[in-house]
């Protein structure tokens, strides 16, 4: 069980009606990749919203590091070490990449209140976290003029510089061309290797098989299976519901 | 703002600075008349309010339409306390910053769930209630519709109206420029860095740690301190301070400056204040048409300018540093 970094009990999110997130329950474990995918709709960004506090839950728990998040402010679950990526780029527009970086160097771990100055340990978490991801020749340009693989590389940027214990990243090569996905395949191996946890919402099934140590599909809010890559990739439920023949057979 | 300025361009802005502070400083010797000093005390006093709205509205994108509600209230307060108890109107400036402090938390909490226009219309509906409360005042606490009068105006000395009038100038010049020493601090320190993020996406700042709530009750706070402090300041530059000061088209004038002069940059407000105070003076025949003008003038800002006067001069002076730059064939590889 000490391995279970996070771990989700029944956790239940309804709009009106609708039960975007339905009796779900996970665990995510220390050092892995968990992919996530499913179908639109099936409350995969839903069930980040609620792991990042931005959406609190009907009901249900989440555990992470033995401590209850469930329904805490999203700058306190940050505090506590659990960065996301958005689906659609966000970023703070008007400031600089190096700004952006700053965000989540210097709040990212900060309970208190604010200083005059930035401090060279935040400074030295921005340059690390921009080389990590590439960015040092960008720093000072302002991130909405920013491609959109740049800024996607800039959320990943900014999250790292806060020194997160999981990241979770919401499909981060939506919209990538072949190349750039290839890249950030590339940087998401790296930062696995640097000890730290990821949870991965993608639809782009080149980019999750390869990454994730286990993968969980999504469909109507609950889960349809979880399990290696390889055993998703032969679920019949899976190949009926999601992945097709095609893919299946991939 | 932030954007990338070689250094040649750092060395325009403070030689640009240099110059402005000058002609600050030297303005009196050369207007030397009591009508022109009264317009610079003004000039000062109103930048210092539209710097303070500036932080706010501005860099953290909180449309907080209270402003002047605060700074009268500043006025009010120290004209009690001069009244009722005989206050120092420099204490007076405190009481007044702090209550307007107070007064900012309750306008602040409110509308911290709020966003946008919802802030908009809850912050003017507090500049209204404000203003009706001194009207309708019946027991005339506070003076009812003409307000208060007859407490301490300033006096730093000197003889004639001409030479008290430029001691008030100068007190007036230091205090704009220590309250935007300050916000420039402000603007560059984490706290700026907050304002800005939460503003431009809360849902961004609030995953990578802002704890957004302490943040805009922050800037509330210190926008109110600065404010309040500047009404104090006004009430005893008159020496009397009344419900007139929250009219509609006064509200419209002290925007007009903001919105002209250019919003979410630092030196805006300030530009602002100036050409829109001196228009103000040069258009007194038109009266009540003022306000009609400054707000075609503001809509044709917002349209053709969005960013204010300032962009085309900031613009001019980026391109004066790239000639000065290639002149000399300086060996800095340009920016960006």
């Amino acid at each position: 069980m000490s391995d279970d970094l996070l771990e989700c009990r029944s956790l239940t999110r309804r709009f009106g009606a609708l039960a975007a997130v339905n009796d779900l329950s996970l665990s995510v474990r220390r050092g892995e990749i968990f992919g996530i995918s499913g179908p639109n709709g099936a409350g995969k960004t839903t069930l980040f919203n609620l792991l990042s506090g931005h959406v609190r839950p009907t009901s249900g728990s989440i555990r992470f590091e033995g401590r209850e998040i469930a329904g805490m402010a999203s700058h306190r679950i940050c505090h506590l070490g659990i960065a996301r990526t958005f689906q659609l780029p966000l970023v703070f527009g008007s400031g600089t990449v190096a700004e952006n970086a700053m965000v989540g160097a210097y709040f990212g771990k900060r309970p208190g209140v604010a200083g005059l100055t930035f401090g060279a340990d935040a400074e030295a978490r921005v340059d690390d976290a921009l080389r990590m991801t590439g960015l040092s020749a960008r720093r000072d340009v302002e991130a909405a003029q920013l491609p959109v693989f740049d800024k996607k590389r800039l959320m990943v940027a900014s999250a790292l510089a806060t020194q997160p214990t999981i990241l979770m990243l919401d499909e981060p090569v939506g919209g990538l061309n072949h190349r750039e996905v290839d890249e950030f395949v590339a940087l998401i191996r790296t930062l696995r290797e640097t000890g730290l946890t990821i949870m991965l919402i993608e639809h782009v099934m080149r980019a999750l098989m390869p990454l994730s140590d286990r993968v969980m599909i999504m469909h109507h809010g609950e889960k349809l299976a979880e399990g290696a890559p390889d055993e998703i990739r032969a679920n019949p439920e899976v190949i009926r519901v999601y992945l097709g023949r095609e893919a299946g057979a991939a | 703002m932030s954007a990338p300025t070689s250094r040649t361009s750092a060395m325009l802005d403070r030689v640009l600075i240099g110059l402005a502070l000058a002609i600050a400083v030297l303005a009196p010797l050369v207007l030397h008349s009591a009508y022109w000093l009264r317009v610079l005390i003004l000039i000062c006093i109103f930048a210092i309010v539209n710097q303070a709205w500036n932080l706010i509205i501005g860099y953290a994108g909180i449309w907080s339409f209270a402003q002047l509600a605060l700074f009268v209230m500043g006025g009010y307060t120290t004209a009690l306390m001069s009244l009722n108890l005989g206050w120092s109107p420099w204490l007076g400036c405190i009481a007044g910053a702090v209550v307007a402090t107070l007064a900012s938390m309750v306008i602040g909490i409110p509308s911290l769930r709020l966003k946008g226009a919802y802030v908009f219309l809850l912050t003017l509906a507090f500049h209204e209630i404000f203003r009706n409360l001194f009207i309708l005042d019946t027991d005339q606490r506070f003076g009812g519709q003409y307000g208060l009068q007859r407490f301490e105006k300033w006096n730093f000395g000197g003889e004639g109206s001409v030479e008290k009038l430029t001691r008030t100038y100068y007190v007036a010049l230091a205090l704009l420029i220590v309250a935007s020493l300050v916000i420039w601090r402000i603007i560059h320190s984490p706290m700026g860095l907050a304002f800005r993020s939460l503003r431009d996406s809360e849902a961004y700042a609030l995953s990578r740690g802002v704890p957004e709530y302490r943040f805009k009750l922050l800037v509330y706070a210190i926008s109110a301190f600065i404010t309040g402090f500047a009404g104090a300041f006004y009430a005893h530059y008159l020496g009397s301070i009344s419900p007139t000061n929250l009219d509609f088209n006064i509200l419209m004038t002290q925007m007009a400056m903001i919105v002209i002069g250019g919003w979410g940059t630092f030196f805006g407000p300030i530009l602002g204040t100036i050409v829109v105070k001196l228009a103000d003076e040069q258009l007194r025949d038109f009266e009540q048409l003022r306000t009609l003008i400054f707000g075609a003038a503001m809509v044709a800002t917002v349209i053709f300018l969005p960013k204010g006067l300032v962009a085309p001069l900031a613009a001019l002076k980026n391109r004066l540093a790239a000639a000065i730059d290639a002149r000399r064939g300086d060996a800095d590889p340009p920016a960006a």
